[in-house]
């Protein structure tokens, strides 16, 4: 495939942008859902994200891309090597790709056949889910998924870590990533269950104004065109926002939540009827972050205001009979709390 | 050679770059229409364009590929073997019934639309194998069926109805004149076209006034439009190789007609003799269509994009903007597109009594149907439930458990250390999968007499209620409204609240009362839900009996024999029948009409939403 489109090229959305960045700023706000229009440049954005992260240094060779630090999670092969005889390389983060058509052996690894056939040993030959450690792991249409691959793969995303009892294998690895799931709401939803596992959920919506439906014309047409001076051309922009991305990742520890903030929050959820911890805790993780980006060590409202939209929508009861949907619902509890 | 010969053209815009325009969907039966048709095409394709046909019932592994069993044991390392899409790379895939193709092959398509290849991760193997197809799918269901799995068809381009009638023209012209563009569009043109930004204003406002929300077809249409001007430059002769290609009104309405038209949800009212001097988009006034948002439409770009500044021209050579303005020694030859006049243009060389795509109310899946409660085994999808011994042809072979299988034998059948692993027949085990069974409730609405507007409220209330709970159980509902002298169904079969929701809108009441008209629409969604393996069930609600027929005729006797007679038929068929009698005091007809359909009725006088939805959850439906 050529190189992908480039991040900032893409007209508009965004919310949806916001979101990419914020996981990928705080990986533990725990993925991100994409769910609207069709032909509005999900798969694109996902797929340029890569430009905009920085390298991660790895052990040599590690299937599962351990960091080569005592921290760091890590293989059972990696925790065996004594660090300081670990040999690193850099690499770019993996964004990984989960087809709609793959079996389950091979997103949770399993044992590797052509050894078993060869040398008659069971050995474990990882699968996907290793792949996307310390990365991402994207899935279009993840409402065609089958159910039980989504259950499969939020159950590693939450915990991190990889078990695999099958085949007569046991094995267990770190699986760190952001999973990022988009598709369009007409082919049926998700189930709450799993709507609830994703810390934030975006709604894209087609551009409506002629200038920003031209603008994605031309721009797809310059970069059809030729690629390379496309590139060259986005080359400044996608730098600014990776280096804004590496200023927030390093800003985020030491940002502060005043108690003032941490109440509105609170105040938003149980106004919103928002069961549960979860939403709280991504509503303030994604403000921070939010912050992070910014450029700025204390969180406000502003952040707040900014993030509740994704970090809550999918987690309101819904409630057929009332019209209104639920970004309507959150800016107007927003705007009693806020104004 | 007549352009306007949409099937003709349409053969013709594949033939140059069936990727490009996105492959085309061909809505018709089969017979010597199609068969021409797909023969012209075969002329018009470079003869060692690769096509293949995906068999009906095609299995993943050979859709995508995966491990070729025979091999790896034969030669003791893993073998992958490409399926059917990776073989058709740089070619055509003809899909026969597009509309029955299932969603696992319809999923497994999606990849290789997109990106041009086969990203196989199955079956202990992982590749990247070049795919670059375009689809080119018939597609024979009629209005009222269920139409192709909607991903797919946002996919691809041109979207045509072929006439019964249609025979292809003679060959030769077209032929050479595809060769000849196929000339003027390889050679590479640093330039685009000067008239590529109307051509985009046009495609942005006309798409916006048709209620098209996806971008994938603008692009589309922009590249028909493209090699549509190489076919009119070659008929004009005056080209140089290199020149930039001219983007006429007419071949962007040509390219409208194939591909935006279709796709319409609404067609504005027909302004093209409206005064010149009429500027921006006129109003679309949809005309009973389903309401799009537009809340937007008119509004400017709200925040400028901050990547606006930085399109400057960066210091590198290659003037960015400039690519798109147009060259001034070509200036005189820039024809103004007026954006309103494509939709017009491009409407009027479709049939006259022809209706967009869109427009026609058809359902197109989304996921394979309703789930709930019960399991079905299934040879492919699913969860998997366990091993048995089995042929590999019909089912999933399950590698680890075969090898498992074989490993006790191995000293027995003499395997040499390092050597192949020595597998029999007996040893294959396959998969066991199951998924769990779809259930579809039909609705059946009286909206007919005073009372008619209260009850449908609370039904849509029902509705979705029922579509908002059916996450656990995932179950389709449908329905079906019948009132004066005719049934339609409101919302096909779906699962989507969203859906149903821009559906529900637009109800009326008042009227006669066609009872058996009304059922019968819900028995074929009962009929076609069942040959999907749902389990259907129809639920009746009406406050009194019914006075016109089955033929849409008045009289009370007839039409209460109808209703009763089809009523009947549902319970031959085994669909179970509830019949919900909303009437103050009950009607005994209504009683009558459940036995008949070996049903059963309640009376529900005030039978709100809330309670509606209790009837449908507690009924035990068996």
């Amino acid at each position: 495939m050529a190189s992908p489109y480039p991040f900032s090229a893409i007209v508009g959305q965004d919310e949806m942008k916001l979101a990419l960045r914020i996981a990928a700023t705080d990986p533990t706000i725990g993925g991100v859902l994409i769910f609207g229009d069709r032909g509005t440049g999900k798969s694109t954005a996902v797929r340029a994200l890569p430009a905009l992260l920085p390298p991660i240094e790895t052990v040599r060779d590690c299937p599962y891309r351990c960091a080569p630090s005592a921290n760091g999670a890590r293989c059972p092969d990696c925790k065996r090597t004594p660090l300081e005889r670990a040999d690193s390389q850099t690499i770019p983060v993996p964004v990984v790709d989960l087809p709609l058509g793959a079996t389950e052996d091979r997103v949770v690894g399993t044992l590797d056949l052509e050894r078993a056939l060869v040398d008659g040993v069971r050995t474990f030959e990882p699968g996907l889910l290793a792949r996307a450690n310390r990365g991402f792991l994207y899935i279009d249409e993840v409402n065609l998924l089958e159910d039980h691959l989504v259950d499969l793969l939020l159950d590693v995303a939450a915990s991190g870590e990889n078990v695999v009892e099958r085949e007569g294998i046991s094995m267990r690895h770190p699986a760190r990533f952001v999973l990022v799931g988009s598709g369009n709401p007409e082919e049926g939803d998700l189930r709450p269950q799993l709507l609830d596992r994703f810390g934030l959920s975006v709604e894209v919506v087609t551009p409506r104004s002629v200038d920003d439906r031209m603008e994605v014309l031309r721009r797809r047409d310059a970069y059809d065109r030729n690629p390379e001076a496309f590139h060259r051309r986005w080359r400044g922009p996608d730098g600014k926002l990776r280096s804004n991305l590496e200023r927030a990742r390093k800003l985020l520890p030491e940002i502060e939540v005043p108690d003032s903030v941490m109440r509105t929050a609170t105040e938003l959820c149980l106004s919103l009827g928002v069961d549960g911890l979860r939403g709280e805790l991504t509503l303030l993780r994604g403000a921070r972050a939010a912050a992070a980006l910014d450029g700025e060590e204390v969180v406000d409202l502003h952040h707040l205001r900014l993030i509740a939209p994704s970090a809550l929508r999918h987690r309101l009861r819904r409630d057929p009979l009332d019209e209104s949907g639920s970004t309507t619902r959150i800016e107007r509890a927003m705007a009693e709390l806020l104004d | 050679m007549d352009f306007r010969d949409l099937p003709s053209l349409a053969a013709a815009l594949l033939a140059l770059d069936a990727r490009g325009v996105g492959g085309i969907c061909l809505r018709g039966p089969s017979g010597p229409a199609r068969d021409g048709w797909l023969e012209f095409l075969r002329s018009l394709l470079p003869p060692e364009t690769p096509m293949r046909k995906l068999p009906m019932g095609v299995t993943a592994d050979r859709l995508l590929g995966g491990p070729d069993l025979a091999a790896t044991l034969a030669q003791g390392r893993r073998v992958v073997r490409g399926g059917v899409v990776h073989e058709t790379h740089g070619g055509i895939l003809l899909v026969p019934s597009l509309e029955r193709v299932t969603l696992e092959v319809a999923s497994a398509l999606l990849g290789a639309l997109d990106h041009g290849q086969v990203h196989l991760e199955r079956e202990g193997c992982s590749a990247i194998l070049p795919a670059a197809v375009a689809l080119v799918g018939m597609d024979e269901s009629r209005d009222d069926e269920e139409g192709p799995p909607r991903a797919l068809l946002e996919r691809i381009g041109i979207q045509m109805d072929l006439p019964a009638r249609w025979t292809a023209p003679e060959s030769d012209d077209w032929i050479s004149a595809v060769s000849r563009a196929r000339t003027l569009l390889l050679a590479p043109s640093g330039q685009s076209s000067p008239d590529a930004e109307g051509v985009r204003t046009a495609l942005a406002r006309s798409s916006l006034e048709l209620g098209i929300s996806s971008l994938r077809p603008l692009l589309h249409t922009f590249r028909a439009t493209q090699l549509v001007g190489a076919l009119m430059a070659e008929a004009a002769g005056d080209r140089n190789a290199g020149d930039p290609l001219p983007l006429p009104p007419e071949a962007l309405s040509l390219a409208g007609a194939l591909i935006l038209l279709p796709r319409a949800i609404r067609i504005p009212a027909d302004n093209a003799d409206l005064p010149e001097e009429l500027e921006g988009p006129p109003p679309p006034e949809p005309e009973g269509g389903p309401p799009e948002p537009e809340e937007e439409l008119d509004a400017s770009p709200k925040d400028v994009e901050p990547a606006a500044e930085s399109q400057k021209p960066p210091p590198e050579a290659d003037p960015p903007r400039g690519q798109d303005e147009p060259d001034p020694s070509c200036r005189e030859e820039v024809v103004e597109i007026r954006p309103d006049q494509v939709v017009p243009v491009a409407r009027a060389l479709l049939p006259a009594d022809w209706q967009p795509w869109g427009a026609r109310g058809r359902t197109l899946r989304g996921q394979g149907g309703g789930r709930a409660g019960d399991e079905t085994e299934d040879p492919f999808r699913g969860r998997r439930k366990g091993v048995r011994p089995g042929d590999p042809k019909r089912r999933r072979i399950d590698l680890g458990a075969t090898l498992r299988a074989a490993a006790p034998w191995q000293g027995i059948r003499g395997r040499e250390p390092g050597g192949p692993v020595r597998i029999e027949a007996g040893d294959i085990r396959i998969q066991i999968r199951v998924r769990p069974l779809g259930t579809r409730t039909i609705f059946v609405v009286d909206a007919s007499g005073s009372q008619a507007l209260r009850r449908l409220g609370e039904v849509k209330g029902a509705v979705e209620l029922l579509l908002a709970e059916s996450y656990r159980s995932r179950e389709e509902v449908a329905l079906v409204v019948f009132r004066d002298r005719s049934a339609r169904t409101l919302v096909p079969p779906t699962r989507s609240l969203t859906r149903a929701k821009r559906l529900l809108r637009g109800m009326a009441g008042g009227g006669g009362t066609p009872m058996a008209l009304g059922l019968e629409e819900a028995l074929g969604l009962a009929r076609s839900g069942q040959r999907d393996g749902k389990a259907c069930r129809i639920l009746l609600l009406s406050d009194g009996r019914p006075n016109v027929d089955r033929a849409g005729r008045g009289g009370r006797r007839a039409a209460m024999a109808d209703a009763l007679a089809i009523a009947g038929e549902v319970g031959r068929m085994g669909v179970p029948l509830v019949v919900l009698d909303t009437s103050p005091r009950g009607t005994d007809y209504l009683e009558e009409l459940a036995g008949a359909g070996r049903g059963r009725a309640y009376h529900l006088p005030r039978a709100d939403a809330r309670r509606i939805r209790d009837r449908v959850n507690g009924e035990a439906w068996a």
